[in-house]
């Protein structure tokens, strides 16, 4: 299946690249969160750029009447920001200028590059975090999997924000998991005082909250275990599954609201 | 199975510091009292199948489909902020 591509015009071009007004961005599949922003009269000319929702900081970018008025962007939804992406000979030092966005009107296919102040803005923001290999210990395992008592949290960019729980003693077993924060902003329940304590969990800060998820073939109807949740303390990287009653929270609560 | 027969406030001890004492027995059941080290978990047998098996679901996950509902995830997440400087 031939890539999608969409053409995109920029009235004003690129920052140092005036003449080249038209391009077609590539979204390969698999490849995020890269794209490619061919110039579509020199084909040989290729932007890398990203989509900045991927780095996960609260980006926020601020349109002057010109580019508001060249983008015409009616809502917040017909808004896409890319930043161009800088790929050195080793892939994982790759940067991102998140100082010259592109902001995008995906209704009307125009874009502008917005220029934004670099003593605020990172020109080259480093796309791969630090190799911090996060190991968590759970030392009553996960419920049915006694034996499993130490995971390493994985956050591959292509799965965002899916992350998975490998085992670390046994490599093929690895649960997919979501922040349960991202898919039900009101979720509460209560910790008995026996588990915070097992955990030492003074604060509910302290605890990063994890729900499995399963993902049937039709990935629309994925659900997350609601009734089992993996509370971890951040501080201390241990954890556990907490056993609630699923009669009133859901062992398959399906998140991806339609519409 | 290891049939014993406790009457109220009796109990057994497992692996010499778990302890499974009958606090009551009503026409609606059994109360059971279980006194155990933190690292060991008690559940209710039905509770902890359906845990053990939704645990078992999240770990059969092909890595493509996986991609799949991310990218479903990510169109529905609160995009960028773009505000109007005026």
């Amino acid at each position: 299946m031939a890539q999608d591509s969409i053409l995109l015009t920029f009235p004003q071009g690129l920052l140092g690249f005036s003449d080249l007004t038209t391009f077609h961005l590539f979204e390969p599949k698999g490849g995020y969160p890269l794209k490619f922003l061919q110039a579509a009269d020199k084909p040989e000319i290729s932007f890398v750029c990203m989509d900045v929702a991927a780095i996960k900081i609260d980006y926020e970018v601020t349109l002057g009447d010109a580019d508001a008025n060249l983008l015409g962007l009616e809502r917040q939804e017909d808004a896409m920001v890319l930043a161009l992406v800088v790929v050195p000979e080793n892939p994982r030092g790759m940067t991102a200028n998140l100082a010259g966005p592109l902001v995008i009107n995906v209704k009307t296919q125009v874009g502008v590059q917005v220029v934004l102040d670099a003593s605020k803005f990172p020109l080259q923001y480093p796309v791969f975090g630090p190799q911090d290999e996060v190991v968590l210990a759970f030392p009553r395992g996960l419920i049915g999997f006694p034996d499993l008592k130490s995971f390493r949290l994985f956050e591959p960019a292509g799965s965002y924000p899916i992350k998975f729980l490998q085992a670390v003693e046994q490599e093929e077993i690895s649960f997919t998991c979501i922040d349960a924060g991202a898919i039900k902003s009101d979720y509460t329940f209560p910790l008995e005082e026996e588990d915070a304590a097992f955990l030492a969990l003074e604060k509910p800060q302290d605890a990063l909250v994890l729900a499995m998820v399963v993902i049937p073939e039709d990935p629309r109807r994925m659900t997350a275990n609601l009734a089992g949740p993996l509370v971890i303390n951040v501080h201390t990287r241990s954890g556990c599954q907490v056993a609630l009653n699923p009669e009133e929270y859901p062992l398959k609560y399906p998140f991806i609201q339609e519409g | 199975m290891l049939v014993i027969t406790r009457k109220v406030n009796q109990s057994v001890i497992i692996d010499g510091n778990i302890e499974v004492v009958v606090t009551e027995v009503t026409k609606d059941g059994v109360r059971l009292g279980i006194i155990a080290p933190r690292e060991v978990t008690v559940h209710r047998r039905e509770l902890f199948e359906a845990i053990a098996e939704a645990n078992r679901a999240a770990s059969g996950q092909q890595q493509a489909s996986v991609e799949d509902a991310a990218a479903l995830l990510r169109a529905r997440m609160p995009k960028v902020r773009i505000t109007r400087d005026r």
